[in-house]
């Protein structure tokens, strides 16, 4: 047959493709538990680090962290329109059985506009969030909410912790970005993330205002207490987190303020 | 090595390891090195020799791509259609990276963290395309295969020098542990500073570059032939 014919160079390339991606599927099914096992002890690790419970500078073994994940996390699952907190902890991504699939979808559509718009623009169908509520050095409650959004090339996902007011940082940590490595990337870095730490995301009246990434790095705090120093040359990237962290504080907020009554 | 070159020619079977075959592995070591010679792969050689061992799993990862993607489209060179052979050769790459991509996370989870889209660049490695199209079209599978690790290898030695010296003068360690003592250190006393243009990739460019200028002095090499 003629090399060059359209039937034969059609053929051969469907040929390659479904060859190629068979290998990759095969490969991918082959490794997913120990991958997803991976992602959910660097969830974890994450975590805590966030909350202030682990600093990676004097690095812990695996097994120390998944125990002490165990003994000072509690992971919950909060209902954003009825502030309710429930005990199932479900993986994002996790499959659902078909009644349950019905169920949600059933939910989802019988959202309001007002609802939906209310909740994350990104992700509007969004009724439930993680909740990791950690126990600090001296007993008090820390709250570790999930954050995640837009940067400038890829979506970030990290975790930000705040005191036992709900109001003061306790820290902030990204574990999985496409961010540019050197500028947006410097998310991930500790230098930039201690500067979060003991900032406020609600003003002096109790008003939600979230937390804003200044311009630039060398910024003057003293009379800011919800901005943090910015990162030079990640501008894009700043702006995003300062966004997503204030969307999805206020996806929490109704239900830390029905705890503060 | 020596050993198969002295050995008597097989009658009309050419030998398994003969002179092609050496040639194929070692050339690209130094003589006709990808990154001093063809200044190849220059990105991934900036972005990934900050420390010793994300470059040595880089080093691993492209060693396993160009050795795979060398023999697998070696082995279909006589039926990829002309037109299409640079896609066909792609899509080969790009598949195998990203099985290269998911053991890493499988197995060095932390390692594939750090070097973060470094791993999924490879597909745009100069050398790993360049390798496909000018030797494992026109050669068969294990000429190819040792043409893909001689490459990579010639790649990957030249990488792990500009790490060390990185790492040694940028950070004043080796995979972690500590060369210069830290009583030098001003900090503590002493009256060294950490070198803080080798972290940064200006560093990594004058380091390459005085690596390409001691090999091709040594190697004889000049741009005018």
């Amino acid at each position: 047959m003629d090399k060059n014919s359209g039937v034969y160079v059609l053929g051969f390339a469907g040929a390659v493709c479904v060859v190629m991606a068979a290998g990759l599927a095969a490969t991918f099914n082959g490794l997913k538990t120990r991958i997803d096992k991976n992602v959910l002890f660097d969830k974890q690790r994450n975590v805590l680090i966030a909350c202030g419970l682990y600093d990676p500078a004097s690095p812990k073994s695996q097994a120390d962290l998944e125990d002490l994940f165990k003994k000072r996390v509690e992971v919950k699952v909060l209902e954003f329109f009825t502030s309710e907190v429930k005990t199932e902890y479900r993986e994002r991504g996790e499959k659902k059985t078909r009644t349950e699939q019905k169920i949600t979808r059933a939910e989802e559509t019988k959202l309001s506009l007002a609802e939906m718009a209310k909740a994350k623009r990104s992700e509007p169908n969004r009724k439930l969030g993680e909740m990791y509520l950690a126990k600090g050095d001296d007993g008090r409650r820390l709250y570790c909410l999930p954050i995640s959004g837009y940067g400038l090339w890829s979506t970030l996902y990290g975790f930000l912790a705040l005191e036992s007011d709900r109001n003061t940082v306790v820290g902030i940590t990204f574990y999985k970005h496409g961010e540019t490595p050197g500028l947006g990337g410097e998310v991930e870095k500790p230098w930039w993330q201690k500067n979060w730490k003991g900032r406020t995301t609600h003003d002096t009246s109790g008003n939600l205002v979230g937390i804003t990434v200044l311009k630039g790095q060398g910024n003057d705090l003293s009379s800011q207490p919800h901005a943090v120093d910015g990162i030079s040359g990640a501008t894009i990237t700043s702006n995003g987190v300062s966004k997503f962290v204030r969307a999805d504080l206020r996806r929490y907020e109704p239900y830390f303020k029905s705890l503060n009554k | 090595m020596t050993a198969t070159l002295d050995a008597p020619p097989v009658a009309e079977k050419p030998p398994l390891f003969g002179k092609k075959e050496k040639r194929a592995v070692l050339d690209p070591l130094w003589d006709n090195n990808p990154i001093a010679l063809q200044v190849l792969g220059i990105c991934s050689a900036l972005a990934v020799t900050i420390k010793v061992q994300q470059t040595l799993i880089m080093c691993a990862a492209v060693i396993a791509v160009v050795s795979m993607t060398n023999t697998i489209i070696s082995l279909l060179r006589k039926m990829i259609p002309n037109n299409i052979r640079i896609i066909v050769q792609l899509v080969v790459i790009s598949s195998v990276v990203t099985i290269v991509s998911l053991f890493l996370q499988a197995y060095v989870f932390d390692a594939s963290k750090q070097l973060s889209v470094f791993v999924g660049l490879i597909v745009t490695n100069c050398i790993v395309m360049g390798r496909a199209e000018a030797f494992a079209m026109a050669n068969g599978p294990f000429r190819s295969f040792l043409d893909g690790f001689g490459n990579a290898v010639g790649y990957a030695w030249i990488l792990l020098v500009v790490s060390v010296l990185r790492e040694v003068l940028g950070a004043g360690t080796i995979l972690g542990a500590r060369v210069i003592p830290q009583s030098w250190y001003l900090e503590h006393g002493g009256w060294y500073v950490n070198n803080g243009l080798m972290v940064l990739a200006p560093g990594a460019f004058l380091l390459l570059g005085i690596i390409i200028w001691v090999q091709r002095s040594i190697s004889g090499y000049s741009e005018a032939h």
